[in-house]
């Protein structure tokens, strides 16, 4: 007789699984690398794959129409997968576009073979819901943040959450690029990251931004980022036992 | 030869931005075909008497009139106060270095407006 161990993720959703039930998972996943702008999901076309993050983020980009890019409404990361509509509907297509933001890992599952999972393994099926009711909160807070707050703010929590996902303290991510998220022009960008860097919140240097000072960089952002923070514990609160699975059975 | 393409989104018409790259349709004896168009690149930078804020990316414009439109919509966006805070922009002026000649000095950014 082998013994095996049981298989480690990074992924905060797998790795909260009783042992039983990661094991009905672990031959259905498949491990793939995400490079820079990598494309996940399209608008409109229909999810095949779904995919728990191990490494670096991805981002759900909606677009406004007649503009000529989207913009961010949503970041995922290891807390999370990239594909929750699946989780309504195994033939859903995707609303927003996906595109990798931070280069990383996934572990890569087929829609049906989510569903049938879903349907066989309640830890499994509890954590995914909580997951997509705080996805649907980040998405929410966002759009509200945007249409109400200064840039300075926005690109403060903007930070916070891509820090949230990353190890270390460094962000690859050009002032373009975070411009095009978050719908604005690039000086606007540059003044914003310019103030921050004053008051010693943040360095940068072309193509990377430093978090220095997290907690002055929590203050220095809009009250957005605290609530989404809140509403995912709460959430995470609400599941019960993980550890106990014969909560979950009821 | 048409007009460079102002966005990466912009890939249709002769040009356009693709892989950060920008691309002209030529047409000779050997067909037609894309070819790589090099475009200077320029610097915005945004100072009052005391201090700059240094463009660290710079910008890849065919030309100093795209350039000047660049700064115009740039300083009508700073404007706005969700934009560019609440500060008085009296003394602040965008401007694009000689081309070729970036500014090397790195200047404290002057203090206007704490981030709270």
């Amino acid at each position: 007789v082998t013994f095996h161990a049981p298989p480690t993720y990074s992924n905060e959703l797998l790795s909260a699984l009783p042992p039983a039930e990661m094991a009905r998972l672990h031959p259905l996943l498949t491990r793939v690398h995400w490079v820079n702008g990598q494309g996940l999901h399209e608008a409109g076309e229909r999810i095949a794959q779904v995919f728990f993050v191990e490494e670096g983020f991805a981002c759900l980009v909606a677009q406004a129409e007649g503009a000529s890019s989207g913009v961010e409404v949503g970041l995922i990361g290891r807390e999370g997968m990239v594909g929750y509509p699946v989780l309504l509907d195994p033939k859903a297509a995707s609303y927003n576009r996906a595109i990798v933001q931070m280069p990383g890992s996934a572990l890569r599952m087929s829609a049906e073979a989510l569903r049938d999972s879903i349907d066989a393994l309640p830890v499994l099926r509890r954590m995914l819901f909580g997951a997509l009711e705080v996805s649907m909160a980040q998405v929410a807070q966002t759009a509200a943040c945007d249409s109400q707050h200064r840039l300075l703010h926005r690109l403060a929590r903007w930070l916070l959450m891509a820090h949230d996902r990353v190890d270390g303290d460094e962000l690859a991510l050009t002032q373009e690029f975070l411009a095009t998220m978050l719908g604005v022009r690039r000086s606007g960008v540059t003044i914003a990251l310019a103030s921050l860097q004053a008051a010693r919140l943040v360095g940068q240097r072309r193509g990377r931004v430093t978090i220095c000072d997290r907690p002055g960089l929590e203050a220095a952002a809009c009250g957005c980022y605290g609530r989404v923070q809140a509403f995912a514990a709460a959430v995470a609160a609400r599941i019960p036992g993980i550890s106990d699975p014969a909560d979950l059975a009821a | 030869v048409s007009q460079a393409g102002a966005s990466a989104g912009d890939k249709q018409g002769g040009a356009g931005l693709i892989c950060g790259l920008t691309w002209r349709r030529v047409s000779d004896g050997l067909g037609e075909r894309p070819e790589p168009v090099a475009m200077p690149q320029y610097y915005f930078v945004l100072s009052n008497k005391d201090g700059f804020f240094e463009d660290i990316e710079g910008t890849e414009l065919p030309d100093l009139a795209a350039a000047r439109q660049k700064a115009a919509k740039d300083v009508a966006h700073l404007r706005q106060p969700r934009i560019g805070g609440r500060r008085s922009w009296a003394g602040w002026a965008m401007q694009v270095p000689r081309r070729g000649r970036r500014r090397a000095v790195r200047a404290a950014v002057h203090p206007v407006g704490s981030p709270r």
